[in-house]
């Protein structure tokens, strides 16, 4: 049988799509999994025009999609369109694109290159914002 | 071209989840493009002799208020919610479920812009 | 009424690297906004938020959504009835490859 590819160390999963969908590769969690393809076919085609002023039609090339134990990573290139679904080690070893500090609290964003919490604001757990989230 | 302007409210109208219907009509409630999911509800109220044309008086009313032109009405009903779009010569109308994204609704007016000259060029024309 | 919101979003903005915030409720209607950002983006912010959650409905938690172009970065996180977005722009395009 053949093996599953592995693209990075920490994956759980992966699906590799053409442009139009069609499901070209798939593996781990996410083996045959139709419904996943459909959905972020959805979400990048949402993705294609957010905000024209802030970032240019289409030019999105990287989208991460973070919960809290394990994380997606969808890339577009070469009108492929690669999602790798990422365990989040609980020693601490960082995944390749997002990371987490282990002690931060469950819900809380951490940034991938400053480590800052930026959405804090969101977080029901964070005291500031309590108030305004009841 | 007529096509092309169907294909691409037909792809706007499959980005929405929850959006039933786009027509672009003129003022008097004359059709002019219409795409609807196939097997969704039956919304032809929407194309109801009195329908539009009530949205024009409305909007020729709200315009009153002291507050400039009217451009946009949102009304919310139990099971529908209708956006229309004052684009004269052109009302443009969105029908959608209760819970349809009203904002991402409202975020498509300036992008169908382009199109819509194509459209208005078709009406003005003697 | 909504100062409460508005200090949380100021708030946000004073963040470093962050160029504007805003929120959203349920039906993509911008509750406010800081910063540059355009409180139209809150219908499409919204209904990508919505379109993540039915990855993994039964994730109770839900997900934080980062966009990447370049050096800049939309986030978006859902939270109940409320969607919360961010702009963020980097001065030096370290963020990842080039396009």
């Amino acid at each position: 049988m053949d093996k599953d590819k592995q693209i990075v160390a920490n994956q759980i999963g992966y699906l590799i799509l053409k442009d139009d969908g069609a499901v070209l590769e798939s593996g781990g969690d996410l083996k045959n999994d139709e419904r996943s393809a459909n959905i972020i076919m959805g979400l990048l085609n949402l993705t294609e025009s957010i905000d024209e002023n802030f970032m240019p039609n289409s030019s999105c090339e990287r989208i991460s999609i973070d919960y809290e134990h394990h994380s997606y990573t969808i890339c577009m290139s070469n009108r492929h369109i690669y999602i790798v679904k990422l365990c989040k080690n609980q020693n601490g070893a960082a995944p390749t694109t997002t990371t987490t500090s282990s002690s931060s609290s469950t819900s809380v964003y951490n940034d991938a290159n400053e480590g800052s919490s930026s959405l804090v604001a969101t977080n029901p757990a964070s005291s500031t914002s309590s108030t305004v989230m009841a | 071209m007529s096509d092309d302007i169907k294909k691409y409210f037909n792809g706007l109208l499959h980005k929405v989840s929850g959006l039933y219907v786009i027509q672009i009509t003129d003022r008097d409630g004359v059709p002019l493009l219409r795409v609807s999911h196939n097997q969704e509800k039956n919304v032809d109220f929407a194309l109801m002799p009195s329908f539009i044309p009530t949205f024009t008086t409305a909007c020729d009313q709200a315009s009153k208020l002291g507050l400039g032109r009217n451009k946009t009405i949102i009304s919310m009903y139990s099971n529908y919610q209708v956006v229309q779009m004052n684009k004269l010569p052109l009302i443009l109308t969105f029908v959608g479920a209760e819970d349809c994204n009203t904002g991402h609704i409202l975020a498509l007016e300036h992008q169908v812009d382009g199109y819509l000259e194509d459209i208005k060029l078709a009406v003005t024309e003697p | 009424m909504e100062e409460q919101l508005e200090k949380v979003l100021s708030e946000i903005v004073t963040q470093h690297d962050t160029v504007g915030a805003l929120l959203a409720n349920r039906q993509g209607l911008c509750l406010g906004a800081k910063g540059n950002i355009n409180p139209n983006v809150s219908g499409i912010g919204m209904a990508i938020s919505e379109q993540v959650a039915k990855l993994e409905p039964n994730n109770t938690v839900p997900a934080t959504i980062c966009l990447y172009s370049g050096n800049k970065r939309c986030v978006i996180q859902k939270d109940g009835e409320i969607t919360g977005i961010i702009y963020k722009q980097t001065a030096t395009t370290s963020t990842s490859a080039t396009n």
